[in-house]
C-alpha cells in the first residue's frame, strides 16, 4: 500500500507522509510547525495584554471630534508651547470643530416685525473721549466701523432698514463698561455690537455678551487670551500679542540671532498684558530677557530706565508702548550713544514716530498690524474714500474696524433678525480666510484672527513694509549661559527666518 | 397799603400752597426711593445644561468608578480633612453594600486642598476629572477651591458638590455647582436673627479672616445686620499667619460685646477663643460653619470638650442643618465616632450625604458625568443625615437650617430659620 496516497489530504497526513521520505524533511516541517504556532501564540497574546488598556482608553468620539488638529492652536511654533518640554497635555483646546459650539434657546427666538423697528441698531464701544489717551486709536475705529455702516446703507440696509451704530465710550472704568453694554442691549436693542481696545473692558464686555447672548466682534484689542474664554459670542480679528510675540521673538532671536534682550513697556494694560506674551516665548526658546523696565504712560524722560539697559549691555530692546514714547526712548537712548536695534509692537509703529526720533528712529523694527503700503485694490479704494472723508490715514484701527462690521452687516444680512442666528453666520468664518481691507484674516476655532502679521522698518527716515515668514522654530534653544560669549556683531542673520526686504 | 387778601384767606392759600407742593413732591420722592426695576432677570428660571456627553460614548470606562474629595490633608487644616474623608468614607461603605449594575465599585480619590490655589490646586482638580476619571468632586469648605473647581467642571463638565458656604459660586449659572450646606448668606441671617431679634444684643464684634471667604461672609453679614435695622458691629479682620490673640483682646475690652461672631479659619477661631475664654470673658460666641469643623476643637470633638468646658456657661452656635432625631442621622454619628472619637461636624456631615448622593446618581444614571449631574439636579427632599436635601434650579441646597448650641457636650437646638435663598421671606423662630 502506498502510504504517500493514503495521507496526503491534510497538512498532519503530509507530515506523517513525508516521515518516510526522510529526517530532515520531517524537522525542517516541525520547525516550521513551530514557527507558526509561536506566531498564533504571539498575536493571541498581544490581543490579551490589549485588554486591560482597552477600558483605559479615551471615550469614543464622533468622526468630527475625531478629526486630526492640522494646525497647533494659534500657529504656535514648538519652541513656544507652554511646559512643552515637560509635560503632554491630558487635552488640547481650541484646535477642534466644537470649541465653541452653541447648545443654548436662542435660535428660537422669533424675529421681530419689521415694520416695527425704525433701524438695525448696531452698538459701537471704544475710547473716544477727549480726554482719553486711546482714543487716538477709538475715534479711528469709530470712523472705520462707521464707513462700513453707510457703504451698507447705500446699498440698501437691511430689506430697506437702516443700519444705525449707537456709540458708547469706552471709558476706563470698569462699572461704566458694564452699564454701557447692558444699556446698549436693553435701551437701544442693539442686534449685535463691535468694540472695544482695551482687553480688561473688553472681557466685561464678552461676560455681559455672554449673559445677553449678544453678538461681538471686537476690532481693537491685542489682549490674546478674548478668545480662550470659549464664550460663543465673540469674533476677533486684530492682531493679537501672541502672534506679535510669535514674530518678534522669531525674528530677533532665530533671524538675528540676538541673546541678551532688555524690554521696555508702558505701565497700563496694553503694555503689561502685551509683552508678557513676548517674555514667555522668549523665556521657553531659552533665552529669557534681562531685564524688564516700566515707564508711566505720558512720560516724557527715560534717562533713569535707559541708565539700567546701558549697564546690563543688552544686544537689543524691545519696546512695548505706544509711539510717542518709543519716539522719544529712541532719540534719548541712541544720544546716551545705545546703538542696539529696537524693536516695538504694533502701536509703535506709527509715523508719529519718526517724526518725533527723527534720524534716530532709523533701523526701528516694530510689527504693524496693515501694510500701507499694499497693493491690494480693496485697500487702495477703502484708503482713498477714507482720507477723502476724513482727511487723515487709516490706520490699523480704522481698517479692521472697517472690515469686521463688514463682516457683521453680511452676517446679519445672511441671519435675519436673531442674535443667536447671527452669532452662527460668524461663527462661519471658522477655519477661513476673509479677504478685507487690512489684508487677508484666517479665523481658527476660537473666531480669532491667526494670519501672519506684517513688519514694518524705519529706513531712510520712512517705513517699509514686509510679511513675516515664520521659521519652524525646531532651533535647538541656545540658553543665555551659552550666547553671552558671542557678540551680536559676530552673529549673522539666519537665511530660514523672516528675511527683510 | 392796603393787603391784597384778608389775613384768613391768606393763612388758608399759605396752606393750600403748602400742600400741593407736598403733594407734588411725594411722588418724586417715592420715584426716588425705589429700587430701580431691572432690565432683565437671568438665570432666574434656573440653569440647565444643554450641552454634550450623555451618550453612552462618554460614559466612564473601568469596573471602579471614582468619586473625587478635595479635602485639606496637609498643613493646619487636616483635621478637618480628615473629618470630611472619614465622613466619605462611611458614605461609600453604605453605598457599596448593594453592587453597582455591571459589576461596577465604587471608590474615592482624594486631592489635596491645602496647596496654594492658583496653579497647584488647579493642577490637584486636574488630576482627579482627567487621571482618576472622577464621576464627580466633592470639595471641602474653602469657598476658592469651590470656584476653581467648578470652572474646571464646567470646562470639562463634572459636577462639583462643595461644602462652602459662599455665594456667589452658585450665582454665575454655572449648571455643574451643587451646595450641600446652607449659603454664608443662610448661615448670617440665621445668626444676626438670633443675636439681634431673639437676645436683643446691640454689641455686637464680627471677627472674619483675611482672604476671600472671611471677606465674602462678613460682607453677607453686614447686609443682615442693615436689614434688621441694627447698629452694625464693630469688626476686626485677623490676618490668619499672624494671629494677635491680645489686639482682639483689647478690642474686646474696649468695645465691651455682647456677642462675638467668628467667620474665620478653624485653627485660628481656636486660638482665639482659648484666649477670649482664658481671660475670663463669658460672652456668647457664635460660629460659622466653616469655623466649626473639626480643627476648630471647640465644642463638637468630645474629646477636647473637657478643657472647654466653662462653668458659667458656654454658648457656641454654630449654624447647621441636621434632622437630630433621625435614625440615619443617629446611625452615622455613632459610626462616625467610632472611627474618629469626635462627633461629625456640620461639614461633615454634609460630606457623608454629597458622596452618598453622588453614588446613587451613579446607580441610577450609569457612570457618565452629565447623566449624574442630571440626576444629582433633580434631588428634592432626599433624606440626609445633615437634613433633607432639596436643591433649587441654581444648585442651592433648600433644606431647613438651625441655629445650634453647644452647652455641656450636647448640642441643643437654639433657634430655626428657614433656609430660603435671600430675596425670599425668612421665618424665623423667636423662642430659643
Amino acid at each position: 500500500m502506498n502510504v504517500k496516497e493514503i495521507l496526503r489530504p491534510s497538512g498532519w497526513e503530509t507530515v506523517l507522509a513525508t516521515h518516510t521520505l526522510g529526517r530532515v524533511k520531517v524537522r525542517e516541517n516541525r520547525e516550521r510547525l513551530v514557527t507558526m504556532n509561536v506566531k498564533i501564540i504571539a498575536v493571541f497574546l498581544f490581543f490579551l495584554l490589549c485588554v486591560p488598556a482597552w477600558p483605559q482608553s479615551a471615550p469614543r468620539k464622533s468622526a468630527k471630534e475625531e478629526a486630526p488638529a492640522h494646525i497647533p492652536y494659534a500657529n504656535m511654533p514648538p519652541a513656544a508651547v507652554p511646559f512643552g518640554r515637560y509635560r503632554k497635555p491630558y487635552y488640547e483646546w481650541y484646535v477642534r470643530p466644537n470649541t465653541l459650539a452653541y447648545y443654548g434657546a436662542g435660535r428660537s427666538v422669533p424675529e421681530p416685525k419689521l415694520s416695527t423697528l425704525k433701524a438695525i441698531n448696531i452698538g459701537f464701544f471704544g475710547p473716544i473721549g477727549k480726554y482719553d489717551s486711546d482714543s487716538i486709536y477709538g475715534i479711528p475705529m469709530l470712523h472705520g466701523a462707521q464707513m462700513a455702516i453707510d457703504e451698507a446703507n447705500a446699498h440698501g440696509g437691511y430689506h430697506g432698514k437702516s443700519f444705525s451704530l449707537k456709540v458708547y465710550d469706552d471709558t476706563p472704568i470698569w462699572g461704566a463698561a458694564w452699564e454701557d453694554v447692558v444699556k446698549m442691549y436693553y435701551e437701544q436693542h442693539v442686534w449685535a455690537m463691535l468694540g472695544s481696545i482695551d482687553g480688561d473692558n473688553t472681557h466685561i464686555e464678552l461676560r455681559a455678551a455672554l449673559k445677553m447672548q449678544l453678538p461681538i466682534i471686537d476690532t481693537g484689542t491685542t489682549d490674546p487670551t478674548l478668545t480662550e474664554t470659549r464664550i460663543q459670542w465673540l469674533i476677533h480679528n486684530f492682531p493679537d500679542d501672541r502672534q506679535q510675540g510669535y514674530a518678534l521673538a522669531d525674528y530677533i532671536f532665530n533671524y538675528l540671532k540676538l541673546r541678551q534682550i532688555g524690554i521696555l513697556r508702558v505701565n497700563g494694560n496694553y503694555g503689561r498684558r502685551g509683552y508678557d506674551e513676548f517674555f514667555k516665548d522668549a523665556r521657553r526658546m531659552g533665552f529669557q530677557p534681562m531685564v524688564v523696565v516700566k515707564y508711566a504712560p505720558g512720560a516724557t524722560s527715560f534717562t533713569e530706565q535707559l541708565h539700567t539697559l546701558k549697564r546690563l549691555d543688552i544686544d537689543g530692546l524691545v519696546i512695548w508702548g505706544n509711539a510717542r514714547e518709543a519716539g522719544l526712548i529712541l532719540k534719548q537712548m541712541r544720544a546716551m550713544g545705545m546703538q542696539q536695534p529696537v524693536f516695538g509692537s504694533s502701536r509703535v509703529a506709527y509715523p508719529q514716530v519718526i517724526k518725533i526720533a527723527g534720524a534716530a528712529a532709523n533701523g526701528l523694527v516694530a510689527i504693524s498690524a496693515i501694510d500701507p503700503a499694499s497693493k491690494n485694490p480693496r485697500w487702495l479704494k477703502f484708503r482713498h474714500e477714507y482720507m477723502a472723508r476724513y482727511h487723515a490715514e487709516p490706520g490699523p484701527y480704522a481698517s479692521y474696524a472697517y472690515d469686521g462690521m463688514t463682516m457683521l452687516i453680511a452676517s446679519i444680512q445672511k441671519a435675519g433678525l436673531n442674535r443667536a442666528l447671527i452669532m452662527d453666520a460668524l461663527r462661519q468664518y471658522e477655519m477661513k480666510s476673509y479677504q478685507g481691507v487690512s489684508g487677508t484674516a484666517f479665523f481658527d476655532y476660537t473666531l480669532n484672527n491667526i494670519a501672519p502679521t506684517t513688519f514694518a522698518k524705519v529706513v531712510n527716515g520712512h517705513f517699509v513694509y514686509w510679511p513675516e515668514h515664520r521659521t519652524d522654530w525646531k532651533e535647538k534653544p541656545g540658553g543665555i549661559s551659552a550666547v553671552s560669549a558671542v557678540r551680536p556683531s559676530l552673529r549673522k542673520p539666519s537665511p530660514s527666518a523672516t528675511p527683510e526686504p | 397799603m392796603r393787603k391784597p387778601f384778608p389775613n384768613g384767606l391768606r393763612h388758608v392759600l399759605g396752606l393750600a400752597c403748602g400742600l400741593a407742593l407736598l403733594g407734588a413732591a411725594t411722588p418724586l420722592r417715592a420715584q426716588e426711593n425705589a429700587p430701580p426695576a431691572p432690565y432683565d432677570s437671568i438665570g432666574a428660571n434656573g440653569v440647565t445644561y444643554d450641552g454634550p456627553g450623555r451618550d453612552a460614548a462618554f460614559d466612564l470606562r473601568g469596573s471602579t468608578i471614582h468619586i473625587g474629595i478635595l479635602a485639606p490633608i496637609h498643613g493646619p487644616q487636616k483635621a478637618d480633612g480628615e473629618a470630611i474623608i472619614a465622613a466619605a468614607r462611611i458614605a461609600i461603605q453604605d453605598a457599596s453594600r448593594k453592587p453597582l449594575p455591571g459589576g461596577r465599585h465604587l471608590a474615592l480619590s482624594i486631592a489635596d486642598e491645602s496647596v496654594p490655589p492658583w496653579g497647584l490646586l488647579g493642577d490637584e482638580i486636574i488630576h482627579l476629572v482627567m487621571q482618576d476619571k472622577v464621576a464627580a468632586i466633592v470639595t471641602g469648605a474653602d469657598g476658592v477651591a469651590a470656584h476653581l473647581s467648578e470652572q474646571i467642571g464646567n470646562k470639562i463638565g463634572v459636577a462639583t458638590l462643595t461644602l462652602s458656604g459662599d455665594d456667589t459660586t452658585t450665582e454665575i449659572n454655572m449648571p455643574w455647582i451643587f451646595r450641600m450646606g446652607p449659603s454664608d448668606a443662610q448661615q448670617a441671617q440665621g445668626m444676626a436673627r438670633n443675636i439681634y431679634q431673639v437676645h436683643g444684643y446691640r454689641r455686637v464684634l464680627l471677627v472674619s479672616g483675611q482672604g476671600h471667604d472671611g471677606q465674602i461672609a462678613s460682607k453677607e453679614f453686614l447686609k443682615e445686620v442693615h436689614k434688621l435695622g441694627a447698629p452694625a458691629p464693630a469688626s476686626v479682620v485677623i490676618n490668619p499667619l499672624q494671629l494677635d490673640a491680645s489686639a482682639l483682646l483689647s478690642i474686646i475690652q474696649a468695645k465691651a460685646p455682647q456677642a462675638i461672631v467668628f467667620w474665620t479659619l478653624p485653627e485660628n477661631g481656636k486660638e482665639l477663643i482659648h484666649a477670649i475664654r482664658a481671660e475670663g470673658c463669658h460672652t456668647p460666641i457664635y460660629l460659622s460653619q466653616k469655623t466649626a469643623q473639626a480643627g476648630s476643637g471647640l465644642g463638637l470633638p468630645l474629646r477636647s470638650a473637657e478643657k472647654l468646658k466653662d462653668p458659667a456657661g458656654m454658648y457656641f452656635y454654630t449654624v447647621d442643618s441636621r434632622q437630630a432625631e433621625s435614625p440615619l442621622r443617629k446611625d452615622f454619628v455613632q459610626r462616625y465616632q467610632l472611627a474618629t472619637g469626635t462627633l461629625p461636624s456640620p461639614v461633615a456631615a454634609e460630606a457623608y450625604d454629597a458622596v452618598r448622593l453622588v453614588a446613587q446618581a451613579i446607580r441610577k444614571a450609569g457612570p457618565n458625568r452629565a447623566r449624574v449631574r442630571d440626576r444629582i439636579s433633580t434631588a428634592r427632599n432626599l433624606a440626609g443625615v445633615s437634613g433633607t436635601i432639596t436643591f433649587d434650579d441654581q444648585g442651592n441646597n433648600r433644606t431647613e437650617t438651625y441655629l445650634v448650641r453647644l452647652q455641656e457636650r450636647t448640642l441643643q437646638q437654639a433657634s430655626r430659620a428657614r433656609s430660603t435663598p435671600p430675596h425670599r421671606k425668612v421665618k424665623v423662630d423667636t423662642q430659643e
